[in-house]
């Protein structure tokens, strides 16, 4: 019997601890909502740009690309965002650029030269992933398609995780 | 399975559609700070009233594993929030987030085993309603639970991803509230019930950037005790302390089961009555509270604690409930009044509290005709008073009528909840400043 209620106790433990406190009950929420999960910091540089930089841990099962965001108006935190940075070519915005790195899992920086008129900005990073689905036909799911295309990424790629804002005064 | 005529079954599909397509629409346009999410102990209740309500399930159910999630989203939160772009305050939109999660466990330390088979006890009986086997008499059952309920505002955020699309996500706003409890329990059954338990209060400040670090930092949690004590699952005690008081107390009496329990028939025709009682430490001259106690002379938001005063709000209510084959109906009534006087911090006037604090009555009709398995779909109405109301809120009075819909599915080892809400009473009992906003809610459990 003693052995018994230790065992429960011990399981029940574990099993509550990971699933049932509020840090747990908000991390559920957040991932439904789509939560800034990690943070980003964003200057710019004369010369060179609004360089961006994250420290992003994504799943490199399903990982299909970083994009980058920057509010669609000067000075105002709260405007709605608009890429202006992947690596496919989604967007015909002006301040749009492709850069062929933003596939690569380790990368941690990306540099916007295609910038705006001068006032302050926000930018987020986005880790995106693919979606899950059987792409080579073969009758069973599959994490990634083995020869991504843009076609693909547009259709089958969504927001795994995305970063807190960061602010950047364009002179 | 008895299903409803095809008209009636349409007429809840465009009801119910209605409800969850339209209600998250924005419609009043009032800039508020959230104060009252800073009142701990109100916070306390609430997430003890959910700790209680999963363990009459557990018991009422013969379970042994209850896991339970709870999803709540109020729309139209109005916040005076300091822009960064421009260098001003603004009244920007954002939603109001509460999710509470539950893990619940309950085992057998003690059951009495008998020589000759004692047909009185359902031993080896198990039953049609649950799918479970009921406890012993004169077991000793043990449970443990850990729950927490998270709140906070959060602000959505537009993404336009070009060409892959549009997709939004959200960032934490304000402050944000973290409440734990620990508790045990302990059952002789059908005697004794008891919970005792510490409700751990916490407060982590999101960063400017919209993220927010999980940073369990024990100095900065304030701590409550809870106890419960049910006899026959009949008569139930509860309380709440703080530091050097109690801040509430709950005595509750189930009349129809009492009736039974004492050895006397239930006539047919009788409702299960519940009555009770509650004082409640309400008015405390915090920030967030509408009135001060006994005087406004001498007071303001920034005096010290040691020059606060206490009022305490005693509540008494009777609920009624009744079924009839797959038709339910339930109604309460609360009244209440208050040990002092409070005076209005707006209008240094005397308040004086309705007698009615609350009423409120609900219908539900289950549409599957098989034990154990419900699929019920609820509407409720309800008034309900507040002396918080117009403080924090647009609303130009301090009581609001309001409704709910809700369908309620249950099978024998999971359970489904979604509920929309506008000004119902046990939200607003929960939150003032949900008056006049729309509140969506969804709820699963998985229970063994």
């Amino acid at each position: 019997m003693q052995k018994k209620i230790i065992q429960t106790l011990l399981l029940w433990a574990i099993v509550t601890t990971i699933t049932a406190c509020s840090y747990m009950a908000d991390y559920i929420e957040g991932e439904i909502t789509n939560r800034a999960s990690f943070s980003i910091s964003a200057r710019y540089q004369a010369g060179t740009g609004v360089i961006v930089e994250w420290n992003a841990n994504p799943d490199d099962e399903s990982f299909a690309g970083y994009e980058i965001y920057m509010t669609e108006e000067p000075n105002n935190e709260f405007a709605d965002y608009i890429v202006v940075g992947a690596c496919y070519s989604i967007s015909s915005s002006s301040y749009f650029q492709v850069d062929g790195n933003l596939d690569n899992p380790s990368e941690t920086q990306f540099i916007h030269t295609s910038l705006p008129s001068s006032g302050i900005y926000f930018y987020r990073v986005g880790v995106i992933n693919w979606d899950e689905r059987d792409y080579d036909g073969d009758g069973n799911d599959d994490k990634k398609p083995s020869s991504p295309n843009q076609s693909l990424y547009e259709s089958y790629t969504n927001i795994d995780e995305i970063s807190g804002s960061a602010m950047v005064e364009i002179p | 399975m008895k299903l409803l005529p095809n008209y009636k079954i349409y007429i809840i599909t465009f009801f119910c559609t209605y409800l969850f397509t339209f209600n998250s629409v924005v419609y009043a346009q009032f800039v508020y700070e959230a104060s009252t999410l800073h009142n701990a102990a109100s916070r306390s209740q609430t997430v003890q009233q959910i700790f209680y309500e999963r363990w009459d399930t557990m018991l009422d159910n013969y379970l042994h594993f209850d896991a339970y999630i709870n999803l709540n989203w109020v729309y139209d939160f109005y916040v005076n929030t300091y822009n960064r772009g421009t260098g001003k305050k603004e009244a920007v939109p954002m939603r109001l987030v509460r999710t509470f999660s539950d893990v619940s466990m309950l085992f057998s330390v003690y059951t009495p085993v008998t020589e000759t088979p004692d047909e009185t006890q359902p031993v080896d009986i198990t039953d049609v309603t649950t799918f479970r086997k009921p406890w012993v008499n004169n077991s000793i059952l043990l449970g443990f639970t850990l729950c927490g309920y998270h709140y906070g505002l959060t602000r959505s955020v537009e993404i336009d991803r070009g060409s892959a699309g549009n997709e939004s996500a959200s960032d934490y706003a304000f402050s944000q509230f973290f409440d734990d409890i620990v508790a045990i329990t302990a059952v002789l059954v059908p005697y004794i019930t008891l919970h005792a338990g510490i409700v751990f209060n916490q407060q982590i400040e999101p960063n400017e950037d919209g993220t927010l670090e999980y940073n369990f930092n024990p100095s900065t949690i304030t701590k409550r005790y809870f106890g419960s004590l049910s006899l026959f699952n009949t008569l139930t005690w509860r309380s709440t302390a703080a530091n050097d008081r109690v801040e509430s107390s709950n005595i509750k009496i189930d009349i129809t089961p009492l009736i039974t329990t004492i050895g006397f028939a239930v006539p047919e025709y009788l409702p299960n009555i519940t009555i009770g009682y509650m004082r409640y430490d309400k008015y405390n001259d915090e920030p967030y509270d509408p009135v001060w106690v006994s005087t406004a002379s001498g007071k303001s938001n920034t005096m010290s604690d040691s020059l606060k005063q206490q009022a305490t709000l005693y509540t008494y209510y009777t609920t009624l409930s009744k079924n009839f084959d797959n038709f339910y109906i339930a109604a309460s009534i609360e009244l209440q009044h208050v040990d002092k006087t409070l005076v209005d911090k707006r209008t240094e006037q005397k308040v004086s509290l309705p007698l009615m604090r609350l009423w409120w009555a609900k219908a539900g009709y289950d549409l599957m005709d098989r034990p154990g398995w419900d699929f019920i779909v609820w509407l409720g109405v309800n008034k309900f008073y507040d002396p918080a109301m117009s403080y924090h809120s647009k609303h130009t009075d301090n009581d609001a009528g309001g409704w709910f819909a809700m369908i309620d599915g249950t099978a024998p080892y999971i359970t489904l909840s979604i509920k929309a809400s506008y000004n119902d009473a046990s939200e607003l009992d929960k939150l003032i400043e949900a008056v006049d906003k729309y509140v969506i809610e969804g709820s699963a459990s998985f229970r063994i």
